[in-house]
């Protein structure tokens, strides 16, 4: 039916669509693995590789979801999304971190995290497996501030990849605005 | 001589043993091995018995005896003879009226050649001197001898007694006995059957123990610590028994028999000297398997002539004296670390009743309308505290509640009312006992004067126990034993008499926000269902038109068969026109086509009906939601009396210590409102009552010069206004000084001298932070922690306040506040292209477009309205999102803020609607006006904005894009001073921290040195305040450390302990502390000294 494929202007999140479209929660195996190479999931922000936080749950969204912008907020907090009554805020790292962007029409939305503190990204690049070895020693320097909030950095491929304490960075941001 | 048993059963005993040994004699023929072994083990009974009665010196002979029957041979002809004489020489020995000969009888028997050896002349001298000395005594002698004995027995209690709660026990010791003995017997038998049968004996063994083993150690509860290891030395040999399976004797059975009347002589005279002696043989007997060694057996001997009562007395001993002093320890509300946590949840759910009680009896006393009846429920509240702080180790509690009891328990013996000098300590001490409470439960802060209370109440309790109740104490006027009036029932009562059970504030809010969910999500389900009837309508339609183009269809088939027919007619004539139809397959679709939309038109009716049902449905659903949350929500009303009691507290102190009289007269305590909310509510009350009696009521005597009365009267009001409770404090005293508010102003900078301002305005002033008209800074208020700390809680709240004086008449403060912060009433607005939600605090009316009259005056919007004129602004504005179309078309919405009433024009107004607030999470920034955002019933998500904040915050200024170093952003964060307070007690932590939060300081806190060195890495602080004594490194090695590293030298430290001697203030400066408080401080003096440290840092 072409209704179905066509929203109208305000579309609702009908549950039963946003249960099922989106995508397959990405699990982190919990299966032992053998100390020299952890499996973590890497995403890419321009040209930063970010890793998704060790036991985090995170899931993608489906891109077309509203974003829904807050008055007085800075230009790299987009808004906040409604994930199945929670209200999760959608950060533009691009704009935060003035990064070169490929141009991403539409670039994914990954949410990190559950109910209150869960945050979601837009990323450029479905997140990817990665069999990590061990971090570099001593840790690269890092754009802006970051390496302040940054656990570790790995090398894997030709790409940096940070283990970003989200959790304290985002709050510190946020307290910085007061 | 006689240990507790007559003479005669000793006799008797040792008769009847005898008579055995002659026994043994008159049934045997021949003397044989095996009659000599009887013989022996015969005279060994003898020899024991003997000995149990103190027969040292027969008992000596005895055994003698049996050696000598050892070495001897069976064919001896004398043998008969010796063996058949001894029995009789020996009673002959023990009848008191034969002559002395006896003994010599005795000894000759022993030294006759048959013999080998016989015995010696030096040992028989000995035994001689012996057997003459413990004879036994003609019947008078023995009574005057007993007599003499019974007198040295008493003579030797007097000298050594058993103290009183042993004596009393000892008769319940003796009871076991008889229990034990039936064990012990029940042993013996299962141990002569148990031949061969290893697992019966240890078990037999094992359950006999057992008893003997608790027996023992109850004596050694009591102090019997010898004739406890008697026990446990028998009960070694029983197991040994065991062990080595050893086959019945009959001579150990007797043995063990036997110390029942041992224990018994003991326990009946412990300090007789037979008695210890008597054990102590018993346990040497070779007879045993495991005998007792010679140190071993003195030893024992001595521990049973001396048992220690030492620590059953210490018990028993009377209370610790009343200590004259208090202590900061005596009033300490420290928690001990291994109390059981259910323990301690449990005594700080159960204070807040008796405490209220307490006080609120302590109260009718005071104001002279308690009676006997309120000193005795006073009594039993002191009691129920003094345990309740006993139990836990609060000594804090249990030392100020003990005392009061004491006191209490003298006035209710006396039958005697206290007069307003003792009332006064003991509501004092009554109040004290609450803060107390509260402290331990997190609501406030130790109160600061317990020592001082504590002092108090010892100085009356001392002096009563003195002197008794002093004079001027008591009331003079007879008590009345009923009590006036209604009887003061504990306000519990009524409460207990429901069951109920305590829920954590928190599982309500849980509950609550799952409700709101779900009432969202069914409100998406509503709006789904509709558009499905909806598309349901559409469907019909459609299904109609269907239906339709089939009949359409039909006919024009019908039309080209009569044509067809009519060309054909001639032909087919005799064929009926039906069956033509029936065959034509063209009409056949068309048919079933017709069919088919009618079927569709069906199922479309049924799918209607069923649409209908699931829309009833729904609307149960959303009633029953609705109901829910209104249940959830009321759990967590309370009515607001509960506070009542604080705020009394809290009027009397400040009383107190300002020296006036004030009177709080509350209404409406009836109302229900929301726990969390009235709670928060409490702070800003408190604050206001405070600064009612500081600022506002006079000293008594301005009053009485004024012609009010000398007491000034506060009236705290409350009431229900459809969503809001209204909360009204006035006071009746001298009103808001205009003047000084004026000048403070000035000198502050906020206002040019000669600026004309209204009331209004200096209002305004009142309300901003640190605003005082005090030049200097009191305990009390001043310190600028005034109406702007409330305004910002009520605020915060959601709520407004008002403020109106008339000066040297009163001032009334009115405060607004939402019964909930759940839902919250809110317009939906349309800026742009979107939807934004207002909450409707501070709306003041909403205004059609063509309402007043809009002009610009000198670059600023306004609106003329009547009289009066308000600065008006777009939304947008306010949003800074590109600015508005302008339009004569928008509703203006007027705002009360802070500083009046403004205007805001916006778009449009939509729809009002009640709604939750969610609250953003940690990473979004708050941003002043947003309360935060709203799932709206079609799943929109939209902020929620509160317009008196966004205006008043309007900023210019650019949004900051760089992300800080960690470094910068706390500097940024806070302009607020950070001190760090270590100390390892948790109350004198949580005590300095609300000192210093309430005096604008950001606080952060370490258990001791090691961590303070911790939290000091991560963020340097302006100022420590640090206890001295604490575990793993103490304030002075704290400073050492410090001092010692570059970044830390000097930060300025301020050292506060109990430890007032010059040598450890000397200790402490040295290690480079800057300054050094002695506890108790006043606050005053650690912000003096606060103030001088950093001024100098910086």
């Amino acid at each position: 039916m072409q209704e179905r494929e066509k929203k109208p202007p305000n579309a609702q999140l009908l549950p039963s669509e946003a249960l099922s479209k989106s995508r397959p929660k990405i699990r982190l195996s919990l299966a032992p693995v053998s100390t020299e190479q952890e499996v973590r999931f890497g995403f890419r922000v321009g040209e930063l590789g970010l890793l998704v936080p060790s036991g985090t749950h995170s899931e993608l969204v489906e891109p077309s979801s509203r974003i829904y912008p807050l008055p007085n907020m800075p230009i790299w907090l987009r808004g906040l999304i409604n994930l199945r009554g929670d209200l999760v805020p959608v950060f533009d790292l691009h704009n935060l971190l003035h990064l070169s962007s490929p141009a991403r029409a539409q670039p994914h939305l990954l949410v990190l995290g559950t109910g209150a503190t869960s945050l979601g990204l837009l990323v450029d690049d479905l997140p990817q497996t990665l069999y990590l070895g061990e971090a570099l020693q001593p840790p690269p320097p890092l754009p802006g501030q970051l390496g302040e909030y940054c656990r570790a950095v790995y090398g894997e491929g030709e790409m940096l990849w940070i283990d970003l304490d989200f959790d304290r960075f985002f709050r510190m941001l946020a307290k910085t605005q007061d | 001589m006689m240990a507790g048993l007559s003479a005669e059963t000793q006799t008797s005993a040792l008769g009847t043993a005898l008579a055995a040994l002659q026994g043994l004699l008159d049934s045997a023929n021949a003397i044989d091995e095996a009659l000599l072994k009887a013989y022996q083990q015969g005279l060994g009974e003898v020899a024991m018995l003997a000995s149990e009665s103190g027969y040292t010196g027969l008992e000596s002979i005895c055994l003698l005896f049996q050696d000598y029957l050892d070495r001897v041979s069976v064919q001896e002809t004398a043998l008969t003879e010796a063996l058949r004489d001894w029995p009789a020489l020996v009673l002959r020995y023990l009848n008191p009226s034969e002559p002395e000969t006896c003994i010599e009888a005795l000894l000759a028997h022993l030294q006759q050649a048959l013999w080998e050896p016989p015995l010696l002349p030096e040992d028989a001298a000995v035994l001689r001197e012996l057997l003459i000395a413990e004879r036994p005594r003609p019947p008078e002698e023995t009574q005057v001898s007993q007599q003499a004995a019974e007198q040295k027995d008493s003579g030797g209690k007097g000298s050594a007694q058993v103290p009183p709660a042993v004596a009393e026990l000892i008769p319940v010791l003796l009871e076991e006995v008889p229990l034990l003995h039936e064990a012990l017997e029940r042993f013996l038998k299962t141990w002569q059957s148990t031949e061969g049968d290893p697992a019966a004996l240890s078990e037999s063994v094992e359950d006999c123990s057992e008893d003997f083993h608790r027996f023992a150690e109850a004596l050694e509860s009591l102090g019997f610590q010898g004739l406890a290891q008697v026990i446990q030395q028998l009960c070694s040999n029983l197991e040994t028994l065991a062990t080595t399976q050893a086959p019945y004797s009959p001579a150990l059975g007797k043995l063990l028999a036997e110390w029942r009347e041992l224990v018994q002589a003991y326990l009946n005279d412990p300090y007789a000297p037979a008695a210890s002696q008597g054990l102590r043989r018993w346990l040497e007997q070779e007879a045993w398997p495991l005998p007792l060694r010679e140190e071993q057996a003195q030893a024992l001997e001595d521990l049973l002539l001396a048992p220690d009562f030492s620590e059953l007395e210490a018990q028993e001993a009377e209370q610790p004296t009343r200590s004259l002093e208090a202590t900061p320890e005596a009033v300490s509300l420290e928690i001990p670390e291994d109390v059981n946590p259910e323990l301690l949840k449990a005594l700080l759910q159960e204070l807040p009743v008796p405490s209220r009680t307490l006080s609120e009896a302590m109260l009718k006393l005071s104001n002279g309308q308690g009676s006997l009846e309120t000193i005795r429920v006073a009594q039993r509240m002191a009691h129920t505290l003094k345990g309740a702080g006993n139990t836990v180790g609060v000594r804090g509690i249990a030392n100020l509640a003990h005392q009061m009891e004491d006191i209490l328990s003298a006035l209710s013996k006396a039958e005697k009312l206290p007069a307003p000098p003792l009332a006064q300590s003991l509501l004092n001490a009554a109040d004290c006992l609450e803060a107390m409470g509260e402290a331990l439960r997190g609501l406030g802060d130790p109160p600061e004067n317990a020592q001082a209370v504590l002092q108090e109440i010892l100085d009356w309790a001392n002096r009563i126990e003195r002197e008794g109740l002093p004079e001027e104490a008591i009331s003079h006027t007879a008590p009345p034993a009923e009590p006036e009036g209604a009887e003061m029932s504990s306000p519990a009562a009524p409460q207990e008499a429901a069951p109920s059970q305590p829920v954590s504030v928190d599982l309500i809010d849980r509950l609550l926000r799952q409700g709101g969910e779900s009432m969202i999500q069914g409100a998406q389900i509503q709006e789904l269902v509709r558009q499905i009837d909806e598309r349901m309508q559409m469907m019909h339609q459609a299904f109609k038109r269907l239906q339709q183009l089939g009949d359409d269809l039909e006919r024009l088939i019908e039309i080209e068969d009569l044509n067809v027919h009519q060309s054909l007619g001639e032909q087919f004539s005799e064929f009926d026109a039906l069956e033509m139809d029936q065959y034509n397959e063209l009409h056949t679709t068309s048919r079933m086509l017709v069919e088919a939309a009618t079927d569709a038109q069906q199922i479309g009716a049924v799918i209607d009906d069923q649409l209908q049902q699931l829309e009833n449905l729904l609307l149960v659903q959303e009633r029953l939601h609705r109901e829910t949350q209104e249940l959830v929500f009321s759990a967590r009303m309370v009515p607001i009396g509960t506070i009542a009691p604080r705020l009394q507290r809290s009027v009397r102190q400040t009383c107190r210590m300002t020296g006036k009289q004030a009177d709080l007269q509350l209404s409406g305590m009836d109302t229900l409102m929301d726990s969390t909310v009235l709670n928060e509510l409490l702070h800003a009350l408190m604050h206001i009552l405070r600064n009612a009696v500081d600022h506002g009521i006079e000293p008594p005597e301005v009053r009485v010069a004024q012609g009010k009365p000398p007491t000034g009267i506060i009236q705290l009001d409350f009431q229900r206004e459809g969503n809001s409770i209204r909360v009204r404090c006035q006071d009746d005293g001298a009103g808001f000084d205009y003047a000084a508010i004026r000048q403070a102003a000035e000198r502050q900078g906020l206002l040019e001298p000669g600026q004309e301002v209204t009331e209004e305005m200096l209002h305004h002033f009142l309300l901003q932070p640190n605003f005082t008209t005090r030049e200097k800074v009191t305990q009390t208020s001043g310190r600028g922690v005034g109406l702007d700390v409330v305004y910002n809680q009520v605020v915060a709240q959601g709520g407004s306040l008002r403020l109106k004086s008339e000066a040297g008449k009163g001032t009334q403060i009115e405060l607004r506040i939402p019964v909930s912060l759940i839902s919250t009433h809110a317009l939906l607005v349309g800026v742009q292209d979107r939807v934004v939600a207002i909450s409707d605090r501070g709306i003041e009316r909403i205004l059609h477009p063509s309402d007043g009259e809009q002009r610009t005056l000198g670059g600023q919007r306004m609106l003329r309205l009547g009289e009066q004129f308000y600065p008006l602004k777009d939304l947008e504005t306010a949003l800074r999102l590109p600015p508005a179309t302008p339009s004569d078309n928008k509703p203006i919405l007027l705002v009360r803020t802070r500083s009046g009433i403004n205007g805001v024009l916006v778009q449009e107004v939509r729809t009002g609607t009640d709604l939750v607030i969610k609250e953003f999470g940690p990473y979004v920034p708050r941003v002043r006006g947003l309360l935060g955002a709203t799932i709206l019933g079609d799943g929109t998500v939209t902020p929620v904005l509160d317009l008196p904040e966004l205006i008043a915050h309007a900023q210019s200024s650019p949004v900051q894009v760089e992300i800080p170093s960690q470094a910068e952003s706390d500097s940024a964060a806070s302009d607020q001073p950070l001190a760090l307070v270590v100390d390892d007690s948790l109350s004198a932590r949580r005590a300095l921290v609300e000192v210093l939060e309430d005096a604008g300081y950001a606080v952060q806190v370490a258990r001791d040195g090691m961590e303070a060195v911790q939290v000091i890495e991560t963020k340097r602080p302006q100022i420590v305040l640090t206890d001295l004594e604490m575990p793993r490194m103490n304030g002075i090695e704290l400073a050492t450390h410090l001092r010692a590293h570059r970044e830390t030298a000097d930060v300025p430290m301020i050292m506060i302990t109990s430890r007032s001697t010059e040598k450890h203030r000397r200790r402490a400066l040295e290690a480079g502390i800057n300054a050094y408080l002695t506890k108790p401080f006043s606050e005053d003096q650690l912000f003096t000294e606060i103030e001088r440290l950093l001024q100098g840092a910086a």
